[in-house]
C-alpha cells in the first residue's frame, strides 16, 4: 500500500510554464514525509496532483494501486485528505459540527458512525470550546484546526498538511503534536509541506527536498539536514540545533535540543 | 516596456490610440447615458434600432469590436427568445389585424410591433451601455468625476464593487477545489454541478463581504481619510471642445428625441 | 529619548463581548526604537496594535478606558486623516491589503500619496525611492493581484512607507510567508530602524525579533506581563509559565544552566550563542 508518483509533469491550464517536471516519489502507508523547499519549487502543485485536484500532463500517480487519472478528485478523497494552507478556502458551512459532518452525511454514513467520528475529531483537535462559534468568527489559527478535524473525520490513509504551523502559538504547536501522535497511532501516512524546520525535525523521519520544479534530494532527516549544499540550493536553513552542532564541530547528527545540550 | 518608458508614460496624458477609447470619460458617459435613456423613455423600435446600430457602428471602430459583437450577439439572441416567447404567448389570439397564424392561433401585427419595441428598447440600451463600459477605464472615469466634485468614498465604492466581482469568482473556484478534495463530486452533469455549487455560493459571498472590512482598514492605512484635495498619478486630458460639443448635442438630441418620439411614434 | 506612544491604564472591550480584550495596559514607547510584541494567540497583541493606531475604538466601536497618548496628545484629539499619515500600519494578510483598484504596483504604491495630495513629479520620485528600499523595483509594472504572498507583503510595506510615517505598526507580517519572504520583511524593518523610525511589530517568530528588536513587550491573557530589553525579557520565568514562545537560543542557554553548563550570559542570537560556546572552550 503506497502512493506512487511516476515521472509526472504538470503545467497549469492557460500557462505554458511547467509547475513540476518529471517528479517521482513513493510514499508508503504509515510513513511521515516532509516536503521542503522555497515557494515556487513545486511542492503545493505536487501534493495537489497526489490529491487528484489536478491531473498530471505527463506521468502517472497511483494511490494504493489505483491510477488517479481514471478517477475524479472526489473518488480519491476518501484515500487522501488535504488540509489547505488557508482554512478560509476550505470552510463553507455556518456551523462547526455541520462543517465536520458535511462529507460524512454526503456519504450517508450511519448516525452512530458520524457521531463517533465527529467526537473523535473534535477531541483530537481541541476545538471543543468553539463548537458554538460561527466558523468565520473563530480565530484563524484555530480555524486551521477545524479544517484538520474535517479531514480526521474522513479518516483517509494519507493526510496532507499544508503549512500546519504557520501563525500557530505554543498552544497550537502542542495541539498539533497531539494530532500527529493520533495519526501515528492510527497508522496514517502524513505528508506535510512546511517552512518550519523545527516542526519537520520533530515529527518527520523522511524529508524530500524540492527545487526548480523537481526533487533534488530524498532521505532521512539526519541525512538531509546535514547536507549544506542541497539545503542552500533549495533556500532552506536547517534547524538551529543542526546549525549550532555543526558550528561547534560535533560529529553526531543532532536534531533536537536535549541531545545538543548533552553533547555540549 | 522599460521601467523608464513605463514611468514616463505617467507624465503624459493616458492614451490608447483610438478616438473613442480616448474620448473624455465624462463626456462619453454623458453621451451614452443620454442616448441610452432616450431609448428607454421613447420605447419604440425605430429609436431603439437607431441607437443599436449606432452603438454597433462605434464598437466597430474600436479594438474591442470582436468582444463587443460576441457579447451583444448573445444578449440579442437571449433578448429575442425571451421577449418573443413572453409577448407572443400573452398576445396570441388577441383581436386586431393578423400577421400570421401559429399553432392555429392568430398572431396580431400589434403583438409583433410590441415585441420589436421591447427588443430594441433593451438591446439599444444594452448596446450603448456596453460600448461605453468596454472602452472606458473605470478608474479614469472615477478620477474625472472626483475632479468634478464627486466624493472619493463613492469612487472607492464603485471601483471596489467592480473588483469584488472578480474576487468572488476566484474565491468560488478555490472553494470548489477544496470541495472536490473533500470528496464532494463537482464534476459531471449539470445536476451534480448545481447541487454542489448551491451550498457554497452564499457563504462565499458572505465571506467576501467580510473581506470588505480588511479592505477598508487597508485603505485607511493609505491615508484615505486624509483631508484636502486628492491628486492623481494618471493624467487624463481635459475634455476637448469637440468632445464637449458631442456630449451637449447628444443631450439635446435625446431630449428632442424623447419629446418627438412620444408625440409622433 | 522622547516618548512617542504612551498607554495609561488602558482597558478595552470589543462590542458585543463581555470579556475585555486587554486590561490595564501601562507602557511607554520611545522614539526611534524597535519594539517586538510577543505572546500567544488571543493574548491581545493585535488589539494593542489597533489601540495605538486608533482603530479601537474608532473603527471597531467598543469601550475604551484609560488614555492612549500619541506624541503627548490623546488619541481622541487626533484627526483620523492626520493619524493615518503619522502612524503607518501593515497587516497580517498580505492579500487583503492590496486595494484591488489599481492595475500596477507602481500605482498601488502611489495611492497613499494621491490621497494626501502630493504633486505628480514628487509622487513618482517617492514611489521609485521606496520601491528600491523594499526591493519591489522589478515589480512596478505588474498587477498587484498577480503577486505572490511575499511580494504582496513587500508592496503593502511600500504603500505604507510611501507616506513616510514616523511610527510603523506591523501586525504579524510574516505568518503567511516563506523564509525568503520573512527575511525580506525583517530586512525592511532593519532599514526602517536605520532611518530612525519607531517600529512596533507583533510576531510569533521570536528568534528574529530577538535579533532585530531593541525591546520586547510580552503579553498574555490581555495584559502586559513584561517589558524590557531582549535579554531581560526572554529569560523571565513568567514567559514560560504563560506559554509565551521564547527564542531557541535562550531555551538552549536555560537548559545548559540546568545541567550546570551555564554560558557567561543569555545569548539572543545564534551568533552570540556560538561565540559564547566557543569562548567557553567546549568540545
Amino acid at each position: 500500500m503506497a502512493i506512487e508518483v511516476k515521472e509526472i509533469s504538470f503545467s497549469y491550464p492557460g500557462n505554458p510554464v511547467t509547475a513540476v517536471e518529471n517528479v517521482s516519489m513513493k510514499i508508503e502507508k504509515g510513513e511521515r514525509v516532509a516536503i521542503i523547499g522555497q515557494n515556487g519549487a513545486g511542492k503545493s502543485t505536487t501534493v495537489k496532483l497526489i490529491n487528484n485536484i489536478y491531473k498530471p500532463t505527463q506521468g502517472k500517480i497511483f494511490v494504493d494501486g489505483i491510477d488517479t487519472s481514471t478517477k475524479t478528485t472526489a473518488q480519491i478523497a476518501p484515500h487522501v485528505g488535504y488540509v489547505f494552507q488557508n482554512p478560509n478556502d476550505q470552510i463553507f458551512n455556518d456551523d462547526v459540527i455541520k462543517e465536520i459532518q458535511y462529507v460524512l452525511r454526503y456519504w450517508k454514513l450511519s448516525e452512530e458512525e458520524i457521531g463517533q467520528r465527529t467526537e473523535e475529531a473534535i477531541e483530537v483537535t481541541g476545538i471543543r470550546p468553539y463548537l458554538e462559534t460561527h466558523p468565520f468568527d473563530i480565530p484563524l489559527p484555530i480555524r486551521k484546526f477545524l479544517t484538520i478535524a474535517v479531514v480526521l473525520a474522513v479518516s483517509p490513509d494519507y493526510v496532507i498538511l499544508d503549512e500546519p504551523t504557520a501563525g500557530q502559538d505554543l498552544w497550537g504547536c502542542e495541539q498539533l503534536k497531539i494530532v500527529m501522535d493520533y495519526l501515528k497511532k492510527k497508522g496514517k501516512a502524513v505528508i506535510t509541506i512546511s517552512h518550519d524546520m523545527e516542526y519537520v525535525a520533530e515529527h518527520f523521519e523522511r524529508v524530500i527536498v524540492m527545487a526548480h520544479k523537481n526533487v533534488i534530494a530524498d532521505g532521512s532527516k539526519e541525512d538531509i539536514f546535514y547536507q549544506p549544499d542541497i539545503l542552500k540550493e533549495a533556500h532552506v536553513t536547517p534547524p538551529l540545533c543542526a546549525r549550532i552542532g555543526q558550528k561547534m564541530g560535533i560529529k553526531k547528527k543532532i536534531l533536537n535540543i536535549q541531545e545538543l545540550v548533552e553533547n555540549l | 516596456m522599460t521601467e523608464e518608458q513605463f514611468v514616463d508614460s505617467f507624465r503624459k496624458y493616458q492614451k490608447k490610440g483610438n478616438w473613442w477609447c480616448d474620448f473624455h470619460p465624462v463626456a462619453k458617459m454623458v453621451t451614452c447615458l443620454s442616448l441610452g435613456f432616450m431609448c428607454l423613455i421613447v420605447f419604440r423600435w425605430q429609436v431603439g434600432l437607431i441607437i443599436f446600430l449606432l452603438a454597433g457602428g462605434i464598437a466597430f471602430l474600436t479594438p474591442v469590436w470582436k468582444k463587443y459583437f460576441k457579447m451583444i450577439g448573445i444578449m440579442f439572441l437571449l433578448g429575442c427568445v425571451f421577449t418573443v416567447i413572453v409577448r407572443l404567448y400573452v398576445h396570441m389570439g388577441d383581436p386586431g389585424p393578423v400577421a400570421f397564424y401559429l399553432f392555429g392561433k392568430s398572431v396580431p401585427v400589434a403583438a409583433i410591433i410590441s415585441c420589436l419595441d421591447l427588443i430594441f428598447m433593451i438591446e439599444g440600451f444594452l448596446g450603448i451601455f456596453l460600448v461605453f463600459f468596454m472602452t472606458t477605464e473605470m478608474r479614469d472615469l472615477c478620477c474625472c468625476l472626483e475632479q468634478l466634485g464627486m466624493s472619493s468614498t463613492v469612487t472607492f465604492m464603485v471601483l471596489s464593487t467592480f473588483s469584488s466581482i472578480t474576487s468572488i469568482k476566484e474565491k468560488l473556484n478555490r472553494v470548489r477545489e477544496s470541495q472536490r478534495a473533500r470528496g464532494i463530486e463537482t464534476e459531471g452533469n449539470l445536476f451534480v454541478k448545481v447541487k454542489s455549487i448551491l451550498p457554497v455560493l452564499f457563504p462565499v459571498i458572505i465571506s467576501s463581504m467580510t473581506g470588505i472590512e480588511d479592505k477598508t482598514l487597508a485603505m485607511d492605512a493609505r491615508a484615505f481619510a486624509a483631508d484636502g484635495v486628492h491628486t492623481s498619478l494618471r493624467k487624463i486630458q481635459p475634455a476637448k471642445r469637440s468632445e464637449k460639443t458631442v456630449a451637449v448635442v447628444a443631450v439635446i438630441v435625446s431630449i428632442l428625441g424623447c419629446v418627438a418620439g412620444k408625440l409622433f411614434l | 529619548m522622547s516618548v512617542c506612544i504612551e498607554f495609561q491604564d488602558v482597558s478595552y472591550a470589543y462590542p458585543l463581548t463581555k470579556k475585555a480584550a486587554v486590561r490595564h495596559l501601562n507602557c511607554k514607547l520611545e522614539k526611534g526604537k524597535c519594539y517586538g510584541v510577543i505572546g500567544p494567540n488571543a493574548s491581545g497583541k493585535t488589539t494593542f496594535c489597533n489601540l495605538m493606531r486608533g482603530l479601537c475604538p474608532k473603527f471597531y466601536g467598543g469601550i475604551l478606558k484609560g488614555n492612549v497618548l500619541v506624541e503627548g496628545k490623546n488619541l481622541e484629539e487626533w484627526e483620523d486623516g492626520e493619524l493615518s499619515v503619522r502612524i503607518g500600519y501593515v497587516f497580517q494578510d498580505p492579500f487583503a491589503q492590496v486595494s484591488g483598484i489599481k492595475e500596477t504596483v507602481f500605482e498601488e504604491i502611489g495611492m497613499g500619496l494621491e490621497n494626501t495630495g502630493v504633486e505628480q513629479e514628487e509622487m513618482i520620485r517617492r514611489i521609485l525611492e521606496i520601491a528600491k528600499v523594499v526591493k519591489v523595483d522589478t515589480l512596478l509594472q505588474k498587477n498587484p493581484l498577480a503577486l505572490s504572498g511575499g511580494q504582496c507583503q513587500r508592496v503593502a510595506f511600500a504603500s505604507v512607507l510611501a507616506l513616510d510615517s514616523d511610527i510603523i505598526v506591523i501586525d504579524e507580517p510574516t505568518s503567511q510567508l516563506d523564509p525568503d519572504g520573512t527575511m525580506d520583511v525583517f530586512e525592511i524593518i532593519g532599514a526602517l530602524k536605520r532611518q530612525g523610525k519607531t517600529v512596533i511589530i507583533a510576531e510569533h517568530k521570536v528568534d528574529l525579533l530577538a535579533e532585530y528588536c531593541d525591546e520586547i513587550i510580552a503579553m498574555a491573557e490581555g495584559t502586559i506581563i513584561a517589558q524590557g530589553t531582549v535579554r531581560e525579557v526572554f529569560q523571565l520565568q513568567i514567559l514560560r509559565e504563560k506559554k509565551v514562545r521564547i527564542p531557541q537560543v535562550v531555551t538552549l542557554a536555560l537548559l545548559l544552566e540546568e545541567k550546570k553548563k551555564a554560558l557567561s550570559s543569555i545569548p539572543v542570537s545564534e551568533r552570540e550563542a556560538v561565540a559564547m560556546l566557543k569562548e567557553r572552550g567546549d568540545i
